[in-house]
C-alpha cells in the first residue's frame, strides 16, 4: 500500500489534450473517487496511473518510486497496481480459480502456497466453492467479485476501479457499492474509483476529484463538494444544483454575505475574497428553496414544468424577469401546481461560487 | 493524427516488447517492401547498372503490347461475367428466402477454391472432340474440330466463372451489414422490391461491389493457370504466360526484360485498384447503427423457380466440369469412351504410386503449404497484436505493404524472388535458388495477408481488457502471448492457417516460375502433364487435388461455428 502522487500530469493525443496538468495526491489507504462526465479525461487518467499510456508531461509517483515522467515509464506489469475493469476482463478460457490465481502463477507461486492464497482470496469475496466454474457461468455481481479477488491476491499497492458498476442492474449496484466499501474497510487498500455517477462517488469515497475537459476542477470531501462547489460545472454536476446570477451587497466575514438574487436580498455562504458589489454566480440547492404564500416576501416565478418522481415532484420554475434561469425545487406530494402558474419563491440559502 | 516518431511508438513498451516489435517490422519489410523494391530496381537498373534501354526495348516490342492488351481484354471480360454472376447470386442469397443457403453458398464458392489450372483442365474436358464425357454420351464433335475454349472467349468465360465467387463474397459481406431498417423504411414508403433494390440496396452496396470488381479484375490480370492451359496452345498470350514462356525459354539471362514485364503487369493491377479508389472518392456510404439482421424478402411462388435456377447454375459451373474431369481421369486413354468395361483406376494408381514427380509434388505441396501456414501463425499473431492493440503509424504503413505480395499478381512476387535469390545471399553465402526453399519464402510473403486478415478480425472481437488484466497481473509480453492472447485468437489463427494451406496447396502461378526438378508442386505437375499431352494423368492428379480441397473446405465449414465472425469467408 502506498501513497500515489500526480504532479502536473498531462496527456496529449496529437493536438487533443485529454488530461491537462493534473496535480493530485491520494493518501495511503484513502478511497478516492474520480468523477466527471464522459470524455472528461477520467479514464485516460486511470490508464496513465495504470501505465497503459505514457504521460506527455508531468510525473506519477507511487510511494517514493517514480512511475512515469517524460523519460521514465515503468510498464504496467511492473507497477503492481490492481485494476477492476469495467468489462471485468475475466479470461473465458480459464476457470474462476485460474483467473484469480493468474497473478500468482506469473510470480511463480505453486503448490500449497498457490492454492491457499487463491482460496483465501475467493473466501474474501464470498466465492468459496466457485473455483472450478468458468466465468461465463457467473452472474454480473459474481464476476465483479472474481475481478476483485484477482486484484486482492496480488497484494497491490493501489487498486483502480474503472466504472465497475456500469454494467450492472440498478438493484445490484447498491449491494455491490456496499461490497466495495466493505472490501476497502477490511483491506485498507488505497483505492481509486472512476465513475460518472455522482451518487456512487458520494456514497463510497473519502474524497472526490471532479474532472472536466481534462482538468481537475475540484478535489474535496463529498459534503464539501456538495455545499461549496468550486465552479458552476461542479455545482451543476453534483446534486440538482441551480446556478443563478447575483450581486454581492454586503460581506459579513466568517463566510457569510448578503446578495441580491432576483431583486431580493438573500443570506448566502461565500468563500473568502468576495467583495461587495461584485457580480457573482450562486449555487442554489433544492433544499434552499421553498414556495411561500402571497403575503410573504419572495420572488415571483412562473412554473415551467412539473415532473412526478414518486412521492415527490421536481418543479422547474423561471423567476420573473429571468426566463432563461431554470430553478429546480423538490416538493412533496400532494401538490397542485399547473404549468404557467405564478408562484412566490423564497430563497433561504446558497453558495457564492468562487470567482476565477 | 499523432506525429510519426519512434519515441511515441516505443514509449509505453518495455525493452523486450521493443525487440519483438523491431523483429516484426524487419521481417515484414523483408517479405513485402524488399521484393517490390528489388523488382522496381531491376526495371530501371538491369543487372545493377542504371539504364533504361532494356525497359525501352521491352516497351517498344509489339509482343509486349499484344500480351498487355490481351491481359486487359480477358480481365475486363472476366470481371464483367464475374460481377453479373456473382452479384446476382449474392443478392438472391442475401435478400430472398430461398432454402438451403449454406449448401448453396458452399457449392457456389467452391470454384474459387479449386485451382485455376484444374478449372481449365476440367472445362477442356467439357468441350472438344476427344472429351471422354462427350464421347460417352455420343455427342462429341467430329475429330479435328478445335476446342472452342482455346480462345479469348474461353479464357474470359472461365475467368468469369472462377472469380464470380470473389464478387459474391465481398457483396454478401456488405449486404450482411446493411441495416434492415433502411430497407423497411423504403418499403414503408411504398417502394416495391425493385425500387428498394435500385434506390437503397445497390447505392449503399457500391463500396463492396466496386471492391469486388477491383478484386476480380486484379485477380484476372494475374491469373496464370487459365490462360496457360487455354491460351498457350492457341498462341494467345497474355502477360503472365508471356513472362512464363520467356523465363522457360531464355532462363535467367532474360531476367531484366522479364522484370520490366512484371512491373507492367503490376501497374495494370494497381491501376485497377486506383480506379476503385477514384470511383468511391468523396461519397459517403457509411451506414449508422447496424441493429437488426437483414430480413429476407418472401418471394412466395417464385421461390421454387429461383431455387431451381440457382442449382442449375451450380450444375453448370461446378458439377459439369468436375464430372467431365472425373470421366477423363477414369478412362485408359484420352478420347476413349467411359463404360463399365473401360473404366479404370490406373491413372489414379499411376500418379499415386509410380509417377515420381507427382509423388514428390504431393509431398512438396503438402510441406510447403503446411510450412507456410504454420510459420505464418506466430508472425501474424504478433503483427496483428501490434496492429490492432498497439496501433502505430509505422505499422499501418507496413500493413499496406504487407498486402502487396498478395494483392499484386503472383508473377510479380515470383520474379522479385528470383532476382533476390539468384545469387547466393550476402553474409550467409547461402543459395536457395533452384531449391524448394525459395518457394517456401515466396509463399510466406504471398499468403501473409491471407492469414493476417482473420487474425486481425479475431483481435477486434477480443476485449483489450483481457490483455490489460494480464499486464496488471505482472505478465510480460511473451507470457501474456502464451497464456492469454494465443488461446483467445486460436480459432481465428486456425482459420487463417487453413485458408493459407488450402490456397498454397493448389498454388501454380508462383511455383510455375520458381520450381526446379525435385521441387515440383502439385500445380506444376498438373500443368506439365497437360502440356505434355498426358491429359488422363493430369485429370487424375486434378481429381485428387479437388478431393483434398473439398475436404479442407468442409473441415473449415464444420469448425466455422467456433471461429470469429468472418474468419471463414463463405461461412455464416
Amino acid at each position: 500500500m502506498a501513497r500515489l502522487s500526480l504532479e502536473s500530469v498531462t496527456k496529449k493525443f496529437g493536438t487533443f489534450t485529454a488530461v491537462d496538468g493534473v496535480n493530485l495526491t491520494v493518501e495511503d489507504g484513502e478511497f478516492l473517487a474520480v468523477l466527471g462526465p464522459s470524455g472528461c479525461g477520467k479514464t485516460t487518467l486511470l490508464r496513465l496511473v495504470a501505465g497503459f499510456e505514457a504521460v506527455s508531461a508531468g510525473s506519477i509517483r507511487l510511494g517514493d518510486k517514480l512511475m512515469s515522467d517524460k523519460r521514465t515509464h515503468v510498464p504496467t506489469e511492473r507497477r503492481r497496481i490492481g485494476i477492476v475493469f469495467q468489462s471485468y476482463a475475466l479470461w473465458p478460457h480459464m476457470s474462476v480459480f485460474e483467473n484469480v490465481g493468474y497473478p500468482l502463477r506469473v510470480a511463480k507461486f505453486s503448490g500449497a502456497a498457490y492454492t491457499e492464497r487463491v482460496e483465501s482470496a475467493l473466501a474474501m469475496v464470498g466465492l468459496e466453492g466457485f473455483g472450478h466454474r468458468p466465468p461465463a457461468e457467473l452472474s454480473g455481481g459474481q464476476r465483479q467479485r472474481v475481478a476483485l479477488a484477482r486484484c486482492f491476491v496480488m497484494e497491490p499497492q493501489i487498486v483502480l476501479l474503472d466504472e465497475p458498476l456500469a454494467n450492472l442492474d440498478v438493484h445490484l449496484r447498491a449491494s455491490m457499492e456496499e461490497e466495495f466499501a466493505d472490501f476497502h474497510r477490511r483491506t485498507g487498500t488505497t483505492m481509486i474509483y472512476i465513475t460518472h455517477d455522482q451518487a456512487e462517488a458520494m456514497a463510497l469515497a473519502d474524497r472526490i476529484a471532479v474532472m472536466d475537459e481534462g482538468e481537475l476542477v475540484q478535489l474535496a470531501a463529498p459534503s464539501q463538494l456538495y455545499r461549496q462547489p468550486a465552479t458552476p460545472m461542479v455545482a451543476d454536476f453534483i446534486g440538482q444544483g441551480t446556478v443563478v446570477d447575483g450581486r454581492v451587497v454586503t460581506v459579513n466575514g466568517d463566510g457569510a454575505c448578503v446578495c441580491d438574487l432576483f431583486g431580493s436580498a438573500t443570506n448566502l455562504q461565500c468563500p473568502p475574497g468576495i467583495e461587495p458589489g461584485a457580480q457573482v454566480r450562486v449555487c442554489v440547492r433544492p433544499e434552499h428553496l421553498a414556495l411561500v404564500g402571497r403575503d410573504r416576501p419572495g420572488v415571483p416565478a412562473k412554473v415551467r414544468r412539473v415532473t412526478y418522481q414518486g412521492g415527490r415532484f421536481l418543479v422547474d420554475v423561471a423567476p420573473e424577469g429571468q426566463a432563461d434561469a431554470a430553478v429546480l425545487l423538490v416538493l412533496p406530494e400532494p401538490l397542485e401546481l399547473t404549468t404557467g402558474e405564478t408562484v412566490r419563491l423564497s430563497i433561504e440559502g446558497g453558495w457564492v461560487i468562487p470567482q476565477t | 493524427m499523432p506525429r510519426l516518431s519512434l519515441n511515441r511508438l516505443f514509449s509505453t513498451a518495455p525493452a523486450s516488447e521493443q525487440a519483438v516489435l523491431f523483429s516484426i517490422i524487419a521481417i515484414v519489410t523483408i517479405l513485402s517492401a524488399v521484393p517490390m523494391g528489388r523488382l522496381m530496381l531491376e526495371g530501371v537498373a538491369p543487372g545493377g547498372s542504371f539504364g533504361l534501354t532494356v525497359a525501352q526495348d521491352v516497351l517498344t516490342t509489339r509482343s509486349t503490347w499484344i500480351a498487355a492488351w490481351h491481359s486487359i481484354q480477358v480481365a475486363v471480360g472476366g470481371t464483367i461475367i464475374a460481377v453479373l454472376l456473382g452479384g446476382t447470386v449474392a443478392l438472391l442469397v442475401a435478400l430472398t428466402d430461398i432454402r438451403g443457403k449454406t449448401v448453396f453458398t458452399f457449392c457456389f464458392v467452391l470454384p474459387l477454391m479449386i485451382p485455376p489450372q484444374v478449372t481449365a483442365l476440367a472445362w477442356l474436358q467439357v468441350f472438344g472432340p476427344a472429351s471422354p464425357m462427350l464421347k460417352s454420351f455420343g455427342i462429341a464433335p467430329p475429330l479435328g474440330t478445335p476446342n472452342p475454349l482455346h480462345s479469348a472467349t474461353g479464357i474470359i468465360a472461365l475467368l468469369g466463372i472462377h472469380y464470380a465467387p470473389l464478387v459474391f463474397l465481398t457483396l454478401r459481406a456488405g449486404l450482411r451489414n446493411l441495416p434492415f431498417e433502411l430497407m423497411e423504411a423504403a418499403k414503408a414508403s411504398g417502394a416495391r422490391w425493385y425500387t428498394v433494390l435500385r434506390t437503397v440496396v445497390l447505392p449503399l452496396m457500391t463500396p463492396p461491389l466496386v471492391a469486388g470488381v477491383a478484386l476480380a479484375f486484379v485477380s484476372s490480370v494475374g491469373n496464370f493457370g487459365i490462360p496457360a492451359l487455354l491460351g498457350i496452345p492457341a498462341r494467345y498470350s497474355v502477360l503472365t504466360t508471356l513472362i512464363f514462356r520467356r523465363l522457360a525459354g531464355f532462363g535467367p539471362s532474360a531476367l531484366a526484360e522479364i522484370a520490366v514485364l512484371s512491373v507492367l503487369i503490376g501497374i495494370i493491377a494497381v491501376s485497377g485498384i486506383l480506379v476503385q479508389a477514384w470511383m468511391l472518392r468523396g461519397r459517403d456510404f457509411r451506414v449508422v447503427n447496424v441493429s437488426a439482421k437483414i430480413q429476407p424478402y418472401q418471394i412466395g411462388r417464385w421461390r421454387p423457380a429461383v431455387e431451381t435456377a440457382g442449382w442449375v447454375v451450380i450444375l453448370g459451373i461446378l458439377v459439369l466440369p468436375l464430372v467431365a474431369l472425373v470421366f477423363t481421369a477414369l478412362v485408359p486413354a484420352y478420347g476413349v469412351k467411359l463404360t463399365f468395361a473401360t473404366a479404370t483406376l490406373e491413372n489414379l494408381s499411376y500418379v499415386i504410386n509410380d509417377h515420381a514427380a507427382t509423388k514428390r509434388a504431393f509431398v512438396n505441396s503438402f510441406l510447403l503449404a503446411g510450412g507456410a501456414a504454420i510459420i505464418l501463425v506466430p508472425l501474424c499473431v504478433l503483427l496483428a497484436y501490434f496492429l490492432v492493440w498497439r496501433s502505430s503509424p509505422i505499422l499501418r504503413v507496413l500493413n499496406f505493404t504487407a498486402e502487396l505480395p498478395y494483392a499484386l499478381p503472383g508473377v510479380v512476387l515470383a520474379i522479385a524472388a528470383i532476382l533476390i535469390f539468384i545469387k547466393p545471399l550476402p553474409f550467409f553465402g547461402l543459395s536457395i535458388y533452384n531449391t524448394v526453399w525459395i518457394i517456401l519464402v515466396a509463399y510466406i510473403a504471398r499468403f501473409l495477408t491471407l492469414e493476417l486478415r482473420p487474425i486481425i478480425s479475431g483481435f477486434h472481437q477480443i476485449d483489450r481488457g483481457l490483455e490489460e488484466a494480464a499486464q496488471m497481473s505482472g505478465a510480460g509480453l511473451i507470457y501474456r502471448l502464451r497464456t492469454v492472447i494465443l488461446p483467445l485468437v486460436a480459432p481465428a489463427a486456425a482459420a487463417g492457417a487453413l485458408l493459407v494451406f488450402l490456397t498454397a496447396f493448389n498454388e501454380l502461378t508462383v511455383s510455375a516460375l520458381l520450381w526446379s526438378s525435385g521441387a515440383e508442386t502439385l500445380g506444376v505437375v498438373v500443368f506439365s502433364l497437360e502440356e505434355g499431352g498426358f491429359s488422363t494423368q493430369a485429370a487424375a492428379v486434378a481429381v485428387l487435388t479437388v478431393i483434398v480441397t473439398v475436404g479442407l473446405m468442409l473441415l473449415l465449414s464444420l469448425a466455422g461455428g467456433r471461429m470469429p465472425k468472418g474468419a471463414v469467408p463463405w461461412h455464416d
